[in-house]
């Protein structure tokens, strides 16, 4: 069957709508990668120059400038994929960007497939590659520059160096990432709903949620039943994190299929 | 053949702008889309792509309900909406990414197309003036050859040789299987293209005829002196003379179609005129 012509889902439509997507928007998409990077390149920079100093009387010292890293570059990431997903929808804020997507030859599915590619993986692979090609020019000057340093990757800090037991394992790799598909998952969902100013907008509703959230945790729901968070062994706090990671990713696929169907349902009023 | 079944369409909930609008269309024509400002036009335009959705009723396109956005309506839809953006790109590139996506596309026609309107398939589309995009595009819209072309104000923004070639582009890319809808306010740049008039008021279609069934029915005429009204069912002053529609005898001698008095007479008596061209002649000394 003709594969333009085929109203079922097709992967070879798909990249096809992409490399469409990526030659009409290139220059825009490189602009905000780049601006992107070079934020990321700007806290390196004022990391590395307020964290190292010359002391050749001393060596083997602490790089402290790493673990500081590893929680700029968590923030960073976060902040930046909610932006990336926070555009998702973007070009549905006005009349010729929704005709231009409506009339693209493609299933709905295709489309928003195109878009979570480039806003979501794609910044995903940006965030990861920028950090790390970032985290060896500093590894490279710091070698040079500052010998008396026992230099280290935040990779190397995340996976190695920070205790070793099973609930930091979970929080580091199960609810950290867990957290970063929710937000941006939930940016997506804000980007479907309102497409203009999404970011400001999200950002405001989780402070929201955020406050609403903590009123209640702390504040109310101790008045009726206390949950004794001291008192739970590691098996038990190792659940609570498990747990806490599948409800994140399964309101963060939720979330994705709600954005979708609203980007399917959107028309042009 | 598109096929618009009882759709009833409203921005708000209420205040319905179609109200169980009927629509036949048929391959082959150029239909004109005529309508007051605020009628609807663009709106049943946007209804036809599956740009809106309707409160109630369905659209019909190749045996399918457009509102879907199937790939297999889409491919066969072309749609050049009043305002549109095209990328920074050249023609050609624009050409490689888009073209493969309607497969009755021809890059001769696209060149043919855009040599009419001194126009470069290697320019930067960026770099053209908005008349000039609007050219590139509508060049671009009629090689893709699709079965269903839909234009939205296509003159608003060309200078007047460009209206002239308009005519001439579309009347040349016109075939027998084709559907081309263009829809304006301004009568005048399109009146010798068409030969289908749709004229919507008022939540209605008053007409939905040929120009030659218009034609047969009824005769336009100006003139500087009062003539015999006994016939006449419409006249208004014009810079030129009175204009004048007259219900036509068989013995008559057909004129030309005058279509901003006939636009004016659907917005004046659109009864009237339902009833004339739907060969129910209603008695014109009412």
């Amino acid at each position: 069957m003709d594969i333009i012509r085929n109203d079922n889902f097709s992967f070879l439509r798909m990249f096809m709508l992409l490399k469409r997507e990526w030659t009409a928007n290139r220059s825009k998409l490189l602009m905000q990668g780049g601006i992107l990077v070079g934020i990321l390149a700007m806290i390196y920079f004022f990391v590395i120059q307020s964290s190292y100093e010359d002391d050749y009387g001393v060596s083997n010292l602490d790089d402290d400038a790493a673990y500081i890293l590893v929680f700029v570059m968590a923030f960073c990431a976060n902040v930046a994929a909610e932006i990336s997903a926070s555009l998702i929808c973007n070009n549905l804020a006005s009349k010729s960007g929704k005709i231009n997507s409506f009339m693209s030859v493609g299933t709905p599915l295709e489309k928003y497939a195109v878009r979570f590619i480039i806003y979501i993986l794609g910044a995903v692979i940006l965030l990861f590659l920028a950090i790390f090609i970032l985290d060896f020019i500093r590894i490279c000057y710091v070698s040079i520059a500052y010998p008396n340093y026992d230099v280290k990757s935040i990779y190397t800090v995340i996976c190695m160096e920070f205790p070793h037991d099973a609930s930091y394992s979970i929080a580091m790799f199960l609810l950290a990432p867990s957290a970063f598909i929710f937000n941006q998952a939930f940016f997506t969902l804000m980007s479907s709903i309102t497409p203009t100013y999404t970011f400001i907008k999200g950002f405001a509703v989780s402070l929201a949620i955020g406050v609403v959230a903590n009123l209640f945790f702390i504040v109310v729901l101790p008045l009726f039943y206390w949950i004794p968070l001291t008192k739970l062994t590691d098996t038990g706090f190792c659940a609570l994190l498990i747990f806490a990671s599948v409800m994140l990713l399964i309101t963060a696929a939720v979330f994705h299929i709600i954005a979708y169907y609203k980007f399917k349902e959107t028309d042009l009023r | 053949m598109i096929k618009v079944k009882n759709i009833t369409f409203s921005y708000n909930g209420f205040m319905p702008i179609f109200r169980n609008l009927n629509l036949d269309i048929q391959e082959g024509g150029i239909y004109g889309l005529l309508g007051q400002n605020g009628a609807g036009k663009s709106t049943l335009l946007h209804l036809m792509c599956g740009m809106l959705t309707p409160d109630d009723g369905e659209i019909i396109f190749n045996d399918k309900n457009v509102r879907l956005r199937l790939p297999s309506t889409l491919c066969d839809t072309f749609i050049v909406p009043e305002e549109f953006d095209l990328p920074a790109i050249t023609m050609a590139e624009y050409c490689k990414i888009n073209a493969p996506f309607y497969p009755k596309f021809s890059v001769d026609d696209l060149k043919a197309n855009l040599a009419m309107f001194d126009l470069d398939y290697e320019g930067n589309l960026a770099a053209l003036s908005m008349g000039q995009k609007k050219k590139a595009f509508m060049c671009f819209a009629l090689a893709c050859n699709t079965k269903l072309l839909i234009m939205d104000e296509p003159t608003n923004g060309l200078d007047i040789p460009s209206k002239v070639q308009f005519r001439r582009f579309i009347a040349s890319h016109m075939t027998d299987d084709r559907i081309i809808i263009i829809s304006t306010h301004q009568v005048h740049d399109i009146e010798l293209l068409l030969d289908h008039i749709i004229v919507i008021n008022g939540n209605d279609v008053v007409i939905n005829s040929t120009i030659n069934s218009i034609c047969s029915k009824l005769n336009f005429y100006t003139s500087l002196e009062p003539i015999d009204e006994t016939k006449v069912v419409f006249s208004s002053k014009t810079l030129g003379g009175i204009a004048y529609i007259s219900l036509r005898n068989d013995s008559d001698e057909e004129s030309e179609l005058n279509l901003e008095s006939l636009f004016q007479f659907c917005l004046t008596q659109p009864e009237m005129v339902k009833a004339i061209l739907s060969d129910n002649k209603p008695n014109n000394e009412q």
